[in-house]
């Protein structure tokens, strides 16, 4: 078979999960998304714990059985309920990686990594180059630990055999459950980083459940906001970070400021909004009218603090400069959390440096200028 | 020393411990992993000898191997003899009496499986089957080797049973602990003493590596 062939295999497919299912205790999942996997590129299941999201994961994977609805990939049926039809798991051909690596104890990584190969034929109808198991270990740093057991490799190693088992046999679809949960900061970056090159080598498109804000960010083309057993929203990253369709979605996406407020006025396509008896200068995409309720939403990576006083005017295009005091100042890594009062509290994030040059001090008078751009309006119900 | 009755009961042990591998595997499958509600039921069937009187376990089974039974009358009209008094009718009601003894072991240890291992290897595309075979099985040996060894042990004790089931026919049906009872009801206590502490000593090591084997927390594959 020709290699390149065996590599363009699986051009990804459309993933449809329409499916209900109950619980004990009342939960009920019933979860709908229809998006385009393009190969190499991964879905990001995001939401709370407790949401749903590892059982919309199961439920793709064929570990979990849904009580009603669909489940396609590409022009495969892999749940009908309806017309009982059902590929289990091993029919599947999906990768997965749970949150804590689960490796097969009695057998060594070579052996953990190989598992799955030259069964239906497998590794011969996909033997192209990055299907190597040899060499998906190798992409992932692995290659050197063949003769070890799992007992004898740390979380991060451990984890990466776990890709390399699941990537090996050629997956059409790779999904992973929260695997960098349970690793160290250092090790669940440069993990993020080879499995994102992972996917783009062997144009593997994945599903990825995560809580954590910043690994969506870092992580997804697109996203599917997860909330209460339903999928709230789904779109690229972008799109839903910056412009969260409700406010249980902004409030899940951890829009840090999320601020009730009334439009006042328009002028010139920009709204002014009301916070507090503070004025917000706001550009929308959707025409909402003066007198609407609205939450305003303002990410705290899009608040910058000026030390000038308010009445120097700048040249600068930031519509809105808002007097404000320092309340506290947590670091959080490299960066800074500064807590704000201007009326409303207010978060923005800082790097350290910015601070150092601002002589930053609890009390202090700052200003906060946030782009119109930047400041989102739900629509209250 | 009863060296005929000592054979006897080695072979019957060693019987129903290969007839307990092949049915108490799929049995503790089934009952670690079936869906089923009503296996709780199937559970304590298989847990009855526990607490049966040896008697009544070998009354029932005389019976439903006999010629009183469609099941006892099928098969002598087949083989040509019944089932009770021989060595097959003891085979059976053997199984059944240490079947207790085979698949709880089996079974603790399946159900110690992680799951998660299981999910694994299906999403990789292996059968059920071969994923007992390739995780589960390497992962259970200590409980295999227990479910082994302890029915080997329960079924060279058995006495009440056999009794019922048996009786005692030299060679056929007369195992060590009917060979001891006898020794006592005619007196001779120097053979009925010679026999039980060859049984002591022979169960005594055989449970001493049983929980030899319980202490090792896992059987180290080759380094």
């Amino acid at each position: 078979m020709d290699p390149a062939a065996a590599v363009t295999a699986d051009p990804g497919g459309l993933l449809t999960v329409r499916t209900g299912q109950r619980f004990a205790g009342g939960f009920n999942l019933s979860p709908s998304l229809e998006v385009e996997l393009l190969p190499g590129s991964m879905l990001v299941l995001f939401g709370p714990s407790g949401a749903g999201k590892t059982t919309i994961l199961r439920q793709i994977a064929g570990l979990e059985r849904p009580d009603e609805g669909t489940i396609r990939f590409g022009a495969d049926v892999w749940c009908d309920v309806a017309r009982q039809r059902w590929r289990p798991p091993q029919e599947r051909r999906v990768g997965v990686v749970f949150q804590e690596p689960t490796l097969f104890p009695h057998l060594t990584v070579r052996d953990n990594i190989r598992y799955g190969l030259g069964h239906r034929g497998r590794i011969s109808s996909l033997s192209g180059e990055n299907r190597d198991p040899t060499r998906v270990a190798a992409l992932l740093g692995v290659a050197d630990l063949e003769n070890r057991y799992p007992r004898a490799l740390s979380g991060g190693e451990a984890q990466r055999i776990a890709l390399a088992r699941a990537l090996a046999p050629g997956p059409r679809l790779l999904l992973l459950d929260e695997p960098f949960a349970a690793l160290d900061a250092p090790a669940r970056l440069r993990l993020r980083r080879d499995v994102r090159t992972l996917l783009h080598t062997t144009g593997t498109p994945a599903v990825f459940v995560t809580h954590d804000r910043m690994e969506a960010l870092a992580m997804g083309d697109a996203v599917a906001v997860v909330i209460g057993g339903r999928v709230r929203q789904i779109g690229p990253v972008s799109d839903v970070f910056s412009r969260p369709s409700d406010i249980d979605v902004a409030a899940s996406l951890g829009i840090e400021a999320v601020l009730p407020g009334r439009v006042v006025g328009s002028s010139g396509g920009v709204l002014e909004v009301s916070v507090e008896q503070v004025i917000l200068h706001v550009a929308e995409r959707d025409a909402i009218a003066p007198g609407s309720d609205v939450y305003a939403c303002i990410r705290a990576e899009d608040v910058t603090l000026e030390t000038r006083s308010p009445d120097q005017r700048s040249q600068a295009s930031t519509r809105n400069h808002l007097p404000a005091r320092v309340v506290a100042i947590t670091a959080e890594g490299p960066i800074d959390r500064v807590s704000l009062d201007c009326g409303f509290p207010l978060d923005a994030l800082i790097t350290r440096r910015s601070r150092d040059e601002l002589n930053l001090a609890r009390d202090m008078r700052v200003i906060a200028a946030i782009k119109a751009t930047s400041v989102h309006l739900v629509p209250r119900a | 020393m009863d060296w005929t009755a000592l054979w006897l009961s080695v072979r019957l042990a060693t019987a129903t411990t290969l007839v307990l591998l092949a049915i108490g595997i799929p049995l503790a499958y089934w009952i670690v992993f079936s869906p089923r509600r009503w296996k709780f039921l199937v559970e304590a069937i298989v847990a009855l000898p526990l607490v049966l009187p040896p008697t009544v376990l070998g009354f029932y089974v005389l019976i439903a191997i006999g010629p009183l039974s469609p099941a006892g009358r099928a098969y002598a009209r087949l083989v040509g003899h019944g089932l009770p008094f021989t060595f097959e009718g003891l085979l059976i009601a053997s199984v059944l009496y240490s079947m207790p003894f085979a698949v709880q072991p089996f079974g603790a240890e399946f159900a110690s499986v992680d799951r998660r291992l299981l999910e694994a290897s299906w999403s990789l595309g292996v059968s059920r089957l071969a994923t007992f075979r390739r995780v589960v099985v390497p992962l259970s040996v200590r409980g295999l080797v227990t479910g082994i060894v302890l029915s080997f042990a329960h079924t060279l004790g058995e006495f009440g049973v056999v009794l019922m089931v048996g009786g005692n026919l030299p060679g056929v049906t007369r195992t060590v602990s009917i060979s001891i009872y006898d020794s006592v009801q005619s007196l001779d206590y120097a053979a009925a003493s010679r026999t039980s502490l060859l049984l002591l000593v022979v169960s005594f090591v055989i449970l001493a590596f049983t929980y030899a084997l319980q202490r090792t927390v896992w059987i180290r594959p080759r380094q």
